[in-house]
């Protein structure tokens, strides 16, 4: 357990919060908006992958997670997505068809149920992706 | 800046996860995850695989935070009373996710990079640092149709032109408003915006999705038509655009050709909100 000392709480515009780690790397590990919930980044969820519910897209959807686009239905509904069982407002680990890695975090808008039910409209709010400013800022320069 | 309470805030919300790497270093002892990083999980197979990248650990409901069970202290929930976080006992750590350094990216999504070509360039020369276990041509050929790279240079080409056709199925999602609905290779389109009454910006769209280094093009542009160009990168889900300042729009498809070596079927021109083909221009 790291002191608790080496961690740095970093406000940042666009009433952005976020908990940085411990030195070298002052990577960000949590970050916040507003009064919401704390997300960890991608990087943490990449080295703990089993911290959050799974949401897995199908292919055809990887380009447009990529771009920050919520993640629709259909898109976790098909043979090549998958969801694991959570209630509406749920913070979410999104993975995609055939790759390992997560490349989003979102936040359920609708129970998993409801959403296989449903099957249209956003599913997942998305709320950090790969390649966002979060990802490419990544860390305090030391 | 009131440090003093966030620095509990945040030292209770750390403690779960900070829990972890300790956790996990008493586990390697027992568990069977040591050393194999790569291999610890199921890696999901290679070209079409549709198995789980990770096949989700059975959620263990009774482990309702993370890894809240070894910590002492009571309050975590009330930072996470919004989340839901079902997991197992194990959580697994992976010591370090090889990035891609073109990219940023897992390697895995390096396939999604306009510039595909120098990530794959880049993966051909570094590999060895990122994947030191991959031992023979048939591992490294193995790894890179995993991650989407596959063998020789043939395969590179059709990652990059396969990408056309499926980007454009998806284009019907609603992703691209101003792709049209067709099955032909990704358009080019062309379009005129008044800044104000007398200026004018030239916008070109989906060059990225043909494999060309926009901002290259951009620069080719700017030097041709003597003006500024600039690559707008693709952001909030809009696509990535190259601007270039003043009307060019009668001229620019045969830049494109030209210095691009692109096909004019593949371009369109917006003209009064209608689309026309590069080739069908009326010469002005
Ligand atoms: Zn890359």
């Amino acid at each position: 357990m790291p002191k608790k000392d080496s961690l740095i709480m970093c406000k940042c515009k666009d009433n952005i919060q976020v908990l940085v780690g411990p030195a070298p790397d002052n990577e960000f590990i949590f970050f916040q908006c507003r009064q919401g919930p704390w997300l960890p980044t991608l990087r943490l969820l990449h080295q703990y992958p089993d911290i959050l519910p799974k949401f897995r897209v199908d292919r055809g959807a990887i380009r447009f997670v990529l771009s920050g686009a919520n993640i629709m239905a259909p898109g976790l509904t098909s043979p090549g997505g998958h969801m694991d069982p959570v209630p509406a407002e749920s913070l979410v680990g999104i993975f995609a068809e055939g790759k390992e890695h997560a490349l989003a975090i979102g936040v359920t808008t609708m129970s998993s149920e409801q959403i296989a039910a449903d099957n249209k409209g956003i599913a997942v709010e998305n709320t950090h992706w790969l390649k966002d400013g979060m990802w490419t800022l990544r860390s305090l320069a030391p | 800046m009131g440090k003093k309470g966030k620095g509990k805030k945040m030292a209770q919300e750390e403690e779960p996860e900070e829990e972890e790497p300790e956790e996990e270093e008493q586990g390697q002892e027992q568990d069977e995850d040591g050393e194999p990083v790569k291999e610890a999980f199921p890696l999901p197979p290679g070209p079409g695989g549709a198995l789980p990248p990770t096949p989700p650990p059975p959620p263990d409901t009774s482990g309702a935070t993370a890894v809240g069970s070894s910590t002492d202290d009571g309050e975590v929930p009330t930072l996470r009373a919004t989340m839901v976080v079902t997991g197992t006992d194990k959580t697994r750590h992976i010591k370090s996710i090889p990035y891609c350094e073109v990219c940023s990216l897992p390697f895995e999504f390096c396939e999604w990079n306009p510039l595909f070509k120098k990530c794959k360039d880049n993966f051909e020369q570094n590999w060895k640092t990122h994947f030191p276990d991959v031992q023979g041509d048939e591992e490294l050929v193995q790894l890179m149709t995993r991650l989407g790279f596959e063998g020789g240079d043939a395969a590179s080409k059709k990652a990059q032109g396969g990408k056309k056709p499926a980007s454009d199925d998806i284009g019907t999602g609603g992703g691209a408003p101003n792709k049209k609905k067709e099955k032909a290779p990704a358009e080019i389109v062309i379009e005129l915006n008044n800044r104000n009454k007398k200026k004018h910006i030239t916008i070109v769209k989906g060059l990225d999705l043909h494999g060309v280094d926009t901002a290259a093009a951009a620069k080719v542009f700017g030097k041709k038509f003597a003006c500024g160009s600039a690559l707008k990168k693709a952001q909030d889900g809009q696509p990535e655009t190259i601007e270039i300042q003043g009307n060019v729009r009668d001229e620019i498809a045969a830049v494109i050709v030209d210095k691009l070596k692109l096909s004019i079927d593949n371009i369109v021109v917006l003209v009064d909100g209608k689309k026309i083909k590069a080739a069908e221009l009326p010469p002005s």
